[in-house]
């Protein structure tokens, strides 16, 4: 650990950035055609964007603290937005959101089995095939071992 | 990935841990969800767009073809709630009589 290196109390707040890349990125997206994006508008853009998290955080933290709560929640958001005046984005983000927890609820149980681009229905189709060779395989050894006539052994 | 989703899913194209060192430079915020900096990276990403909107639009109705910042300063000026932004814009008429001038500049540079 580098003890010299000044890392307390700092009022510093423009030290974190959004990456240039994708602030100009998404710039872009939006510009009609005819007009372009001076390189310094872009970036004081980014700082506003920077201004604009502060803004967010503060609120949702005060939100927060005001429920007694140790960890601010996507909720406190809403609220801070609504609170700020950007109720308007409420709906998408409300709605990104919803989809982002699906999605990734979907991806947490996909990941747990392999993931074969098959309909559940397939899957159940294909694996009651594979039990049924393995059933018939079973019983016709069973046949070898004990003679013919000889019952499946109950195993599951 | 289904496919039958009419409506596009957002992605966040913001990296969300770099938003949430942004958030926790606030020295009062102790503890932020995965879901609060989510829902602050996609709200960051629609307030861009509401800025970049009001802006080019000022720079429309000047007739000229590049975003400086007196466009921005002027959405700042004419949005309730733009307001917060108003100590990071600089404002002074002499810096905006040399962002004219600059702009002159950046047009001849970007050609036609």
């Amino acid at each position: 650990m580098d003890d010299d290196y000044e890392t307390g109390g700092g009022a510093a707040e423009e030290d974190l950035s959004l990456p240039k890349a994708t602030v100009a990125k998404l710039i872009n997206e939006m510009m009609p055609p005819d007009i372009v994006c001076a390189k310094e508008t872009r970036d004081l853009i980014a700082e506003c964007c920077v201004e604009f998290i502060h803004l967010i955080s503060s609120q949702a933290n005060e939100q927060c603290e005001k429920e007694a709560r140790k960890t601010i929640a996507g909720e406190h958001v809403i609220k801070a937005l609504e609170e700020l005046g950007f109720e308007s984005y409420i709906p998408e983000v409300q709605e990104a959101y919803d989809d982002h927890l699906k999605t990734t609820k979907e991806r947490i149980k996909g990941s747990q089995k392999k993931d074969t681009g098959l309909t559940p229905e397939e899957l159940e189709e294909m694996q009651a095939a594979l039990f049924a060779k393995a059933r018939a395989r079973m019983h016709s050894k069973d046949l070898t071992a004990e003679g013919a006539g000889g019952e499946p052994s109950a195993s599951g | 990935m289904s496919s039958d989703a009419a409506v596009p899913t957002v992605k966040a194209a913001f990296p969300q841990a770099r938003v949430k060192s942004i958030m926790r430079e606030d020295k009062d915020v102790a503890s932020v969800g995965h879901d609060a900096v989510f829902a602050t990276t996609l709200a960051t990403e629609m307030f861009l767009e509401y800025l970049v909107e009001r802006s080019f639009a000022n720079t429309r109705a000047e007739g000229r073809r590049v975003v400086g910042y007196r466009d921005i300063a002027k959405a700042v000026t004419e949005n309730m709630d733009l307001a917060f932004l108003e100590d990071v814009i600089p404002q002074t008429i002499p810096v905006k009589q040399a962002m004219e001038i600059r702009e002159k500049i950046l047009k001849q540079q970007e050609g036609p």
